[in-house]
Parts: structure tokens; sequence; C-alpha cells
């Protein structure tokens, strides 16, 4: 698929914003992920095209992953995610809703919460999910249930906890 | 068959918008900039040939001899030095200055020469009457 300059913006547009999200809940970092997402549209930019993809969206979250994926490679650890950095826009401005759905999705274990991630926000079909993660569109939908059902567990315990 | 609670969490989980990327930076444009380099260059560089061409040729016309007007200070130093000359040798040097600087006054200097040094050929005394009496 041959991409001038304004269908590169238009995706970057379009899916920046989830792509940014998965990045974060892959690599843990805002900025790496913000790194990684610029360097694939660099890249893109610079090809002018994106080669082979019969999936322009899933190959777009499928290389954010894969330059993470090398970029730990050469770190050798995997770092914690940041506390810190706000990971949504909360609606109604509700930054504490906000605080308790990222404390929920970094209680999940990285698999489970690539998948919900992709499949939630990045609006991927459990096949593409199965694309970009290289597993099969069943363990991506099983996987997707169990995240969603600690993610319900987490979210009540936290609400017990402070009520 | 999707459970309903799920789909209640999942359109809950939508409602947060995840937070937007910073722009692309300026690098992100290679294409764009590059164009726009090439044009700045170009640009540059035709400024500077037309600058050039400019500048030669001002100074290629400054060093053409031109034509000594009625007024330049040339003219006049030659003519006042011919005519305080009249009658006498006539410089060569001044002469040549003359002729090279301004034509017209060289010519008006020459026909004035030619009535006055030459025989006269018109008169009773001319050398042309004494000739042919002889």
């Amino acid at each position: 698929m041959d991409c001038s300059f304004p269908q590169i913006e238009d995706l970057y547009y379009q899916y920046g914003g989830s792509l940014l999200l998965f990045a974060v809940s892959v690599c843990g970092e805002s900025s790496r992920a913000q790194d990684a997402v610029h360097q694939v549209f660099l890249k893109l930019m610079e090809a002018g095209s994106i080669q082979n993809a019969l999936d322009p969206k899933a190959y777009l979250f499928a290389s954010v992953r894969n330059v993470l994926l090398n970029e730990r490679k050469f770190r050798k650890r995997n770092v914690p995610l940041e506390p810190d950095r706000m990971w949504f826009v909360p609606p109604n401005r509700d930054y504490a809703a906000e605080l308790h759905l990222r404390g929920a999705l970094q209680s999940l274990p990285d698999d489970q919460r690539q998948v919900l991630v992709l499949h939630v926000w990045g609006e991927l079909t459990f096949s593409q999910v199965a694309e970009v993660l290289k597993i099969s569109a069943n363990t991506a939908a099983s996987r997707y249930r169990y995240a969603l059902t600690k993610l319900r567990d987490a979210m009540l315990v936290k609400e017990n906890s402070d009520g | 068959m999707a459970n309903p609670d799920d789909e209640q969490l999942k359109s809950y989980l939508k409602s947060f918008h995840p937070v937007v990327p910073e722009p692309l930076r300026t690098r992100a444009y290679p294409a764009k900039a590059g164009r726009l380099f090439a044009l700045a260059t170009t640009a540059a560089v035709s400024l500077a040939a037309i600058g050039l061409v400019v500048v030669l040729l001002s100074r290629s016309w400054q060093h053409v001899p031109r034509p000594a007007t009625k007024s330049s200070p040339s003219r006049e130093i030659a003519v006042q030095s011919l005519n305080s000359a009249r009658g006498s040798q006539i410089s060569t040097t001044l002469l040549t200055k003359l002729a090279l600087d301004d034509h017209e006054a060289f010519d008006e200097l020459m026909t004035e020469k030619v009535r006055t040094q030459f025989p006269l050929m018109k008169d009773e005394q001319s050398a042309l009457r004494v000739l042919a009496k002889e």
C-alpha cells in the first residue's frame, strides 16, 4: 500500500492515541512509547509505503511492538510501569477514575493487558490481535476474557477498599 | 456469546480515550523539508550568480574607454594645451590623446590647423597662383 505524506499523517492522527497506549502497555514508559510510535511513522515516511501489509492497522501495531521488543533486547531489562503518567483522558475529567483504571490495567499480566488494549482501544478484531502478537485468534480471545474478569475484580476491589 | 457484563465493562472502558501522542517532530517531514531545502539552495545560488554577473558587468563597463564629453576635463586640458601651442610645434602625444579621447575636438582642431598652417590657395599670393605664373 503506497502512502503519501497526508495519508501517513491521517494514520497518525487516527491511530496515534491507541498506538501510544499499546506501546505504554508493552514497555511501561511514556517517553519510550512515544519514541517507538514516532520511529514507526518516521520509517513509514521514509519508505513511503506500507510494504506487503494487507492490514495497515494491524501492521502499525505490530511495528510498534517490534520496535519495543528490539529495544528491549538491547536493554535486557524490563522497566516497571510508570505510576504517575496519565494513559487516558478520562470522561468528565474524572482523574480518580483514570488512576483507578490505570492501576487495574497495570495489575494485569503483560500478555493479557496487551490483548485488552488492542481489542478495546485499538479496536482490533481477535484475528488482528493474533496477527500483531503472533498468537492464535483463540488464544487472543481467551486472554481477553481473562483480562476482563481480572480487571473487573481489580476495579471492584479498589472501589471496596476506597469505600 | 458475549457476556452483557463484559459488553458493559467494555463500553465503560471505551469512554476513556487514550492520551494523544505529541505531534511528529520536524524531522518527520523529510520529503517536504528536502524540497524546501532544495528550493532555498536554488534560490540562493541563483541570487549569487545574478549578483556576480552584475558586479562583473559593472566592472567591465568601468574599464571601457568612454568618449569624453564636451565638458570632460581631459578634453579641456588637451584643447588648452594645444591652443597655447598654436603657431609652434604641436605635441604629438597631446594630439594622440585628443584623438583617442575626443574625435570631434580632434577633427575641429585639425581643420583649424589646416587653415592656418598650409599655404593659401585662393588669394593673390597663393602658392597655386605663384606657381601658375612661373
